[in-house]
């Protein structure tokens, strides 16, 4: 008994041994198979103070860009998230949330990378659809697109098709709405996102590749929806979105159709032939507003919002500081 | 006829690694002639005898002493040739039984049994199956494993026999002296198995062996060859070894009929029920001994070993002190001790750090050994539901539930548990991590069940 | 009660104590432990160290309070802290690790009379409770800190399939422990390590482990998510907890039976393939186990045991 405890034991411990030497093994091996091109945490040159701004933990310049730790109260505690940026201090390369403690499947979904993947590469400062930049970072919700639409409704509108096209999204879709006119009313109303290969959004969110809910109407469903809805009301102003760029107006429309909106009343524009209002232009154009739009998670308002925040919390940081980093430097050295 | 058993019980444990039994198997018998026999008149549970003799009186060896007084005795012999110093109580594994107590005469340990029988196998044609049972009666032969019933008893039975079922498992750990005899009895043994199929009426007997004592099962298999070759054994008489796996408590009565036979005592029944005997080789070769020596059972091979000096087996008269025979062995080796009258499993304690000088008990027609422990101190700790009980209970029953239910007295719980089953083999007690006293629980709630069961049937 | 000890036997009695079954579990959860610790940092040795010492001290004293036996040095405490922390993400606050110990020590095994007495098993009531309270905390698994950073924080494997997204992992990865998870459940091969050892020295039974990954891989793969046989069998097997469940938390004593055990093991595999198919949880090992033990009692009841002497001759 005394002597197999002894023989257990020592079994125990030589293939333990064994099974690490397994495991470390196999991290030596497929890193050499991904050679130089696995992603190595860049180095860091450069601590910057942060001691008296609010809401950054961390800053720490690197050898390609800045990396600031920014934490933004969220719906369930704090959202710590480590945004990158380069160079210049102006383009985000990557997000990372490192704690959170949003709604399980809700808000938490901010860490997957459906979500994140949209901040690699893109201009800050950012905002959600329907919101404006401030001031001091934070997004506000904008107003200023709905009272323009007022002007294409009891405008006559000429017979034929229009058609305008949005900037590509994050996503490598293209939005585009094909307005139909006869006999001077809408008949015809067709909203897609086209990317490059041809892949339409209306067609894979019909096979389950492109989902929005588990349950919901698929992307397509609601798309038609909202094109009904036009061709019903012959006017935009019945579409009421709120600070997600989202609407109730329509029944089982879940979608933003910020996009919609605007690439609709760009068409109903033309027909109608009349200028659309230029700071109804500035909202919907990304490079006016001087940021990138995202699109938030489904149904976390204030977890998006928190996070567009806080990047924009770190990206106002920077530009604090990139005008006298010199001081920065020696302050920090002391 | 060597033959493997191949069913076998559910259950049961290997308490040891062998090495024990090693310990005494290689020392031959020696016997061993005490100046004072103490003979208990209680043999065995519920066997008390009514004494015939006053001190003064003097006896010889194989003298009727005792006449039956109870359903579990049978006829008792002085075991030395000598003189009664005193019939009194004696104190034995605390309690007081009346016992007198011989002083020896035989000055030199002289070899007094007939030795035809146990050299050759004996022609038993001319003896009668009525003649064996008186036989067995009068020589006051009782089981030698370890419960001590009358054999006579067993014998005279008015179901149909048709196996005889000679023990010679051995399942104890420590014990010895039934692997000593059959070896160095051999023929005795045989002779005694004979007569007691005869007895029986029975068609066949095995001599059941474990697979640990190849020596015993080879020699006796050797010895059934010869006789049977020149034609003094009778080709009616079915007799053969059976060697079953090593295994405790595959000596058990029920375990064995089970193991040899795929049968099973009906409950509360005898193994008459299901057409056999069992018998001990022991008993088998006191059978012999009375029938064709005329010395009724006034010795046995008794196995002294553990922690003593030096191990041995000896035969020794009944009545024997317990504390002469450790000393003969070069006594005890620790202080801590605990003697053990009987196996280690079943045994009852005699003593725990024992001084040396104190009685303990005297040799009985069903001590098979004298076996020294060391004490070991262990502490009960709550049951975690291992189960392990259950599954080393070779009756089938769940202990630690019947342990729970003994606790809360709910006996008609026990009743329904099966606790009247429990054939007090200690394996759940053996077994259990938490060190738990089940095998004396469940013993306690048998006793209960049987008496509860008893009351209702007398209603 | 002396008395009856000293005279009656067996007087030899087995060496294996409640202690030293307790102790070599704890010791076959070691690889695994340092596995964690390989993988997600020194932190995860603080928490197991905090989780056992929590559960251990709590059991002493609720011990010592209510004037019961101290049993708090025979290592189930160990068994239950060590389990407690494997099932939790790294990056768990301590609190809630003290918490749930406290909570599983008291209110799941002491409460109920003890070891041997507990209704489930105490480190999953333990996580549930944290699953309830906490979600975001403890469902927030971390990946290893062995890989590169660009995945800080995500689901396990299983629950990043289970919301439509890719398991980004290699099966070796999954198999190695080089993925995103609690503390103990990453690495399948130190986990196996460990259970080979207790089978070794006969302190668990593979038989119902062995049922109950049947059971689940079976079920989840003829009910997959692209229609019938379509699940991924080795993405069930590697990607979740279904190991450390199937070795250390089914195997409980408490509530594997000579008699009901294979049927148990079904019964836990049916409930965790069924929340794996038709629920929000990935996992479902956690309420599969503990409901299979809260049936444990009816179920070994289903099987008649055979009493000697009740054949029929």
């Amino acid at each position: 008994m005394k002597n197999k405890t002894v023989k257990g034991i020592i079994a125990l411990a030589v293939v333990t041994a064994l099974s690490f030497g397994i495991i470390i093994g196999s991290k030596a091996l497929s890193t050499d198979m991904t050679g130089s091109t696995g992603t190595t945490e860049a180095k860091v040159t450069e601590e910057l103070d942060v001691n008296d701004v609010e809401n950054i933990d961390k800053a720490v310049k690197t050898e390609d860009g800045y990396i600031v730790t920014v934490r933004q109260k969220g719906y369930g505690g704090d959202i710590v998230m480590n945004v990158s940026f380069d160079e210049a201090a102006s383009m985000i390369t990557k997000l990372e949330i490192t704690e959170q403690n949003e709604t399980e499947s809700l808000g938490s979904k901010i860490t997957e990378s459906d979500f994140l993947n949209q901040f690699n590469g893109i201009k800050a400062p950012v905002y959600l659809p329907g919101m404006t930049v401030g001031e001091d970072g934070s997004v506000e919700e904008s107003n200023s697109g709905t009272a323009d639409l007022t002007v294409l409704d009891n405008v006559t509108f000429t017979d034929g098709t229009y058609t305008a096209k949005a900037e590509p999204d994050s996503n490598g879709f293209t939005e585009e709405v094909n307005l139909t006119v006869k006999d001077g009313k809408i008949t015809a109303v067709n909203w897609d996102g086209i990317k490059e290969d041809g892949t339409k959004k209306s067609v894979i969110s019909e096979n389950g590749e492109y989902v929005m809910t588990e349950d919901g109407p698929t992307w397509k469903e609601q798309a038609e929806a909202l094109a009904d809805a036009l061709i019903q009301n012959q006017s935009l102003t019945f579409l009421e979105t709120n600070a997600e760029g989202k609407t109730d107006a329509v029944s089982g429309v879940s979608i933003s159709v910020g996009g919609f909106i605007s690439l609709a009343a760009d068409c109903m524009a033309q027909a109608a032939n009349v200028e659309l209002t230029p700071s109804h232009e500035e909202d919907t154009d990304t490079s006016a507003q001087n940021g990138t739009q995202i699109d938030a998670v489904s149904g976390a308002t204030v977890s998006s919002t928190a996070v567009v925040t806080g990047i924009n919390h770190a990206y106002e940081f920077l530009q604090t500081i990139s005008n006298d980093s010199s001081v920065r430097k020696s302050t920090k050295t002391n | 006829m060597l033959r493997r058993g191949t069913s076998a019980f559910p259950g049961g444990i290997h308490p040891t690694d062998g090495s024990d039994k090693l310990l005494s198997m290689d020392q031959s018998i020696k016997t061993y002639h005490p100046k004072v026999v103490t003979i208990l008149s209680e043999q065995s549970f519920n066997g008390t005898c009514e004494l015939l003799v006053q001190s003064g009186d003097s006896v010889k060896k194989g003298q009727l002493i005792g006449k039956p007084a109870a359903f579990g005795a049978a006829p008792l012999h002085a075991s030395v040739n000598g003189t009664i110093l005193e019939v009194r109580d004696v104190s034995n594994q605390g309690r007081e039984i009346k016992a007198c107590i011989i002083q020896s005469n035989d000055t030199s340990p002289a070899e007094s049994v007939p030795a035809d029988h146990r050299t050759q196998a004996a022609d038993i044609r001319s003896i009668t199956a009525e003649e064996i049972l008186h036989g067995i009666h009068d020589g006051g032969l009782t089981g030698m494993g370890g419960a001590g019933f009358p054999t006579h008893k067993k014998y005279k039975t008015n179901k149909v026999i048709d196996t005889l079922l000679i023990n010679g498992a051995e399942c104890e750990p420590f014990l010895t002296c039934d692997y000593r005899l059959m070896l160095e009895e051999g023929y005795a043994l045989l002779n005694g198995v004979r007569l007691l199929l005869k007895a029986s009426g029975a068609g066949q007997a095995y001599i059941c062996i474990e697979d640990n004592k190849p020596k015993a099962s080879e020699h006796l298999n050797e010895l059934l060859k010869t006789a049977t070759f020149s034609g003094m054994i009778d080709e009616t008489e079915n007799i053969s070894i059976k060697v079953l796996p090593t295994r405790y408590p595959q000596g058990g009565e029920r375990q064995l009929i089970q193991t040899v036979l795929d049968r099973e005592v009906p409950m509360g029944g005898l193994p008459a029920d299901v057409g056999v005997i069992v018998s001990n080789v022991g008993t088998a070769k006191a059978a012999a001994d009375m029938i064709l020596g005329g010395i009724p059972l006034t010795e046995r091979i008794v196995t002294v070993t553990g922690w003593v000096k030096q191990p041995g087996n000896y035969l020794v008269p009944i009545g024997t002190s317990a504390k002469e025979l450790i000393r003969l062995c070069g006594g005890v080796t620790t202080q801590k001790n605990r003697i053990i009258a009987g196996g280690p499993m079943t045994g009852l304690c005699a003593a725990s750090d024992w001084n040396g000088k104190d009685e303990l008990f005297y040799i009985t027609k069903s001590t098979s050994g004298i076996v020294v422990l060391p004490d070991s101190e262990y502490k009960e700790q709550p049951c975690i539901r291992c189960q392990g009980c259950e599954n080393v209970c070779p009756a089938g029953l769940t202990p630690y539930q019947i342990e729970i239910a003994f606790f809360n007295e709910d006996y008609d719980l026990c009743e329904k548990l099966y606790a009247s089953e429990c054939i007090a083999c200690g394996c759940c007690s053996y077994t259990c991590p938490a060190k738990r006293e089940l095998a004396v629980r469940t013993r306690m709630a048998r006793d209960i069940v049987k008496q509860q069961k008893w009351e209702r049937a007398v209603k | 009660m002396d008395q009856v000890r000293i005279i009656n036997g067996p007087h030899l009695r087995t060496d294996r104590t409640t202690r030293s079954i307790m102790f070599h579990v704890s010791l076959s959860l070691i690889p695994a432990l340092l596995g964690s610790i390989y993988f997600f940092g020194i932190r995860s040795l603080y928490l197991t160290g905090l989780s056992v010492a929590v559960c251990v001290t709590t059991e002493y004293l609720w011990q010592k309070l209510t004037n019961k036996q101290v049993t708090a040095g025979d290592f189930s405490a160990v068994v239950t802290g060590i389990l407690l922390a494997f099932n939790m993400p790294s990056t768990v606050p301590v609190w809630i690790i003290v918490v749930t110990a406290v909570f599983s020590i008291l209110f799941v095994k002491q409460m109920f009379g003890g070891i041997g007495n507990n209704f489930a098993n105490p480190a999953l009531m333990g996580r549930l409770l944290a699953m309830i309270l906490w979600p975001g905390t403890v469902m927030q698994y971390t990946a290893p800190y062995t890989l590169p950073a660009d995945a800080v924080s995500s689901a396990t494997v299983l629950g990043a399939v289970k919301n439509g997204g890719e398991a980004g992992y290699s099966y070796i990865q999954m198999f190695l422990g080089e993925t995103p998870g609690a503390l103990g459940e990453t690495s399948k091969l130190l986990l196996l390590v460990g259970f080979v050892y207790m089978c070794y020295m006969g302190i668990v039974n593979a038989e119902a482990a062995l049922t109950y990954i049947a059971t689940v891989l079976i079920l989840t793969f003829i009910f997959g998510p692209d229609g019938l046989f379509t699940g991924d069998i080795l993405l069930n097997l590697l990607g979740g907890g279904l190991i450390l469940g199937a070795c250390y938390m089914l195997t409980d004593y408490v509530f594997i039976s000579r008699r009901g055990r294979l049927l148990y093991a079904v019964t836990a595999g049916i409930i965790t393939a069924a929340i794996r198919i038709f629920s929000h949880y990935p996992e479902g090992i956690c309420f599969g186990i503990l409901t299979a033990n809260c049936l444990a009692g009816g179920l070994s009841f289903l099987y008649k045991k055979h009493i000697y002497g009740t054949k029929k001759a």
